[in-house]
């Protein structure tokens, strides 16, 4: 019992690093400490999908287990707040877990539009999805990753840029695309 | 964009939670190690397969050219005695490695 808590009270770093030399029992309190954020990144990325977000949280936990030794807690990438970087180098992970996801998903688009043409006509449906994931859900994935990881988690766009493993300047240009998009959409329900 | 940073700031103080966040847990480990099991699963068909068209290829060099010392002279010694056996046995394991993958991979 006082070890779980000791185990509890370690860092970050300290725990990948008993992970890495001892084996996977460490890695359950990585996994208990982050999986709350991850499911509430989830949840954002996909607009309240609860399912999806289970799995993005479960999947990046799992390709961060395979990685673990790749992880470098003095890369300049991963924030300038040393306790965060693991969290951050997972955001990274997750990040591009929903983009798999959601290709998977557009798949099966015609069961998707059925799905959301239903999720408009009821209103009950559209009352479960909080405001922020309301304004979001009209954005292309992509745009949905820049805004939330900007405005909610304020990741720095070079940040954004490491996750994406883009350059900046298209960061940049594809936010603002965004923010004009957002903005249509805000005037438009102001005008109805 | 009032109305939008009033949101955002409303989000960001909102918390999720995972349900059952133990089994959770406890699902993800499980993954792990049934990870590391396919894996090494994995590495012993892979040496499997190598070992066996090792054979093969050494089988077949015996047959183009008798030169192969040692391993020729066993296996001429076999092949004089009983060569349809031997084929056999060679066809059963390439069978039964190939089923192999395909059970544990499909």
């Amino acid at each position: 019992m006082r070890d779980s808590e000791a185990l509890s009270e370690q860092s970050d770093e300290t725990l990948v690093r008993l992970t890495c030399e001892q084996g996977s029992q460490f890695f359950g309190n990585l996994v208990k400490r982050h999986s709350d954020y991850l499911f509430g990144l989830g949840m954002r990325l996909s607009c309240g999908n609860k399912p999806m977000a289970e799995d993005l949280s479960q999947q990046a936990l799992i390709k961060a287990f395979n990685y673990l030794t790749s992880f470098n807690p003095n890369h300049k990438g991963l924030g300038a707040k040393r306790s965060k970087r693991f969290r951050n180098w997972l955001t990274g992970i997750a990040v591009n877990c929903y983009s798999d996801l959601a290709k998977a998903e557009s798949k099966y688009t015609s069961i998707n539009s059925e799905q959301l043409s239903n999720a408009e006509a009821s209103p009950q449906r559209y009352d479960e999805l909080n405001e922020f994931q309301a304004i979001i859900r009209p954005l292309t994935t992509e745009e949905r990753q820049i805004v939330t990881l900007r405005f909610v988690y304020e990741f720095t766009i070079e940040e954004i840029a490491g996750m994406l493993t883009q350059k900046a300047g298209t960061i940049k240009s594809k936010l603002s695309r965004a923010i004009a998009r957002l903005r249509e959409l805000e005037n438009d329900e102001t005008k109805i | 964009m009032n109305n939008f940073e009033k949101i955002v700031k409303a989000e960001k103080s909102r918390e999720y939670k995972i349900d059952e966040k133990d089994q959770f847990t406890f699902n993800i480990l499980v993954s792990i190690q049934s990870q590391k099991t396919r894996s090494t699963k994995r590495l012993f068909i892979i040496t499997a397969t190598i070992l066996l068209t090792l054979v093969m290829l050494a089988q077949i060099m015996y047959l183009q050219s008798a030169s192969f010392n040692q391993f020729a002279h066993i296996l001429e010694d076999l092949l004089a005695r009983k060569p349809y056996f031997i084929a056999i046995v060679n066809l059963g394991l390439v069978a039964g490695v190939l089923f192999i993958r395909r059970k544990r991979f499909n």
